[in-house]
């Protein structure tokens, strides 16, 4: 396995996933390097690119969820001053302190179809989750931007 | 969401990249945890994975080529190089190989007292290239045995007892950058004439043909 182009390759993508959902940029860093530590010590093999990066995605998710449930390791910026350190332009920060204030679970169902593309079915097997529980995540996080569109930027 | 929101969402998430130089940082941390065994579990999968990369780790700061190592064959993958490499007298490999050996128990990875410019990691990889199809040093980078004799900041050299380059302050030439590829190089053939590492690929083979391919 090339580890290098491996991380040249999916970091950035895994990066935007793991920041949303942990709100830290060490414990996201950590979550990154957890999961091609896996990757090197699994060796999968996958039948093209997507597979690769779904497989790292699920893994990369996991490592957020253990992050969550056991061991927040590093303090969580506040949501407005994270937003302004991921983002400059002012539209865009909204749009990702929008992102932030949503429960974890919804924000990487709302990175996942909404940034990186996939459809509903696809991110159920992502996230080991059903589709129903997929389909309500985005829904609430549909209504939570519409709502907030609507307020800021509709008036 | 409207089209636009979605959108909107997507613009803004695009915009957002790492930290320069996490890459890097995950990059070698990945090695130094699988090789100092901060990553463990109990298989033997990974106890064969954390020993190759604990030959590994030794240069892997800046050398990309080591990535191949990690697993079932040789780090050296152009003939050229190993043609050059079998060329080496078999007292200098078993001086590099010491000298690894020293390494690989004093620390988890080589150091640098600077980083590489952009433009030098640009013409590195460039010259990788160039090095694994012939293009080759014509001198050798320049060893020294102690840190104390590092003193000359125009000056590339290889502190045997700190394992650190000394690179200059200008700009590294394409001869310096060359013999750092082929300094690696001897390090990974020297390692790799050692009948443990041999016999460390041959099992990791063995693991590799058992594992499962991921559903």
């Amino acid at each position: 396995m090339d580890l290098e182009a491996a991380v040249r390759k999916h970091s950035e993508m895994l990066y935007r996933i793991c920041i949303v959902i942990l709100g830290s940029e060490q414990d996201t860093q950590d979550a990154i390097q957890e999961t091609f530590c896996k990757y090197l010590e699994k060796k999968p093999k996958f039948v093209d690119s997507e597979h690769e990066k779904a497989w790292l995605i699920k893994v990369a998710t996991n490592h957020c969820r253990d992050i969550q449930r056991f061991r927040f390791r590093h303090p969580k910026v506040p949501i407005e001053e994270l937003a302004g350190t991921l983002v400059s332009r002012q539209e865009d920060r909204e749009a990702v302190r929008e992102l932030l204030q949503m429960p974890p679970k919804q924000r990487a169902v709302m990175v996942l179809h909404y940034v990186e593309g996939y459809q509903i079915k696809e991110i159920a097997g992502i996230l080991g989750i059903t589709e129903h529980a997929v389909k309500k995540r985005l829904q609430r996080g549909r209504e939570q931007f519409r709502t907030t569109w609507k307020e800021e930027y509709c008036r | 969401m409207s089209e636009m929101n979605g959108g909107q969402l997507r613009h803004a998430m695009k915009q957002v990249h790492m930290k320069e130089n996490m890459q890097e940082e995950i990059i070698m941390n990945v090695r130094t945890q699988m090789a100092d065994g901060t990553y463990r579990r109990n298989s033997f999968k990974r106890n064969m994975v954390s020993a190759a990369a604990c030959l590994l780790v030794i240069g892997t700061v800046s050398i990309p080529a080591y990535a191949g190592y990690l697993g079932l064959r040789s780090a050296i993958t152009s003939d050229k190089v190993m043609a050059r490499m079998q060329e080496v007298p078999e007292a200098e490999v078993q001086d590099i190989y010491n000298m690894v050996q020293y390494e690989q128990r004093s620390f988890h990875a080589d150091q640098f007292n600077r980083e590489y410019t952009k433009e030098e990691e640009s013409r590195k990889e460039a010259l990788r290239k160039e090095y694994e199809n012939g293009r080759f040093p014509e001198g050798t980078l320049t060893l020294v045995e102690n840190a104390g004799q590092a003193v000359d900041s125009d000056q590339l050299v290889y502190a045997r007892d700190t394992g650190c380059f000394y690179l200059p302050e200008r700009a590294l030439t394409d001869e310096e950058l060359l013999q750092i590829l082929d300094f690696n190089s001897k390090r990974d053939f020297a390692l790799e004439q050692n009948p443990d590492v041999q016999q460390q690929r041959q099992e990791a083979w063995e693991e590799a043909n058992d594992s499962d391919t991921l559903r």
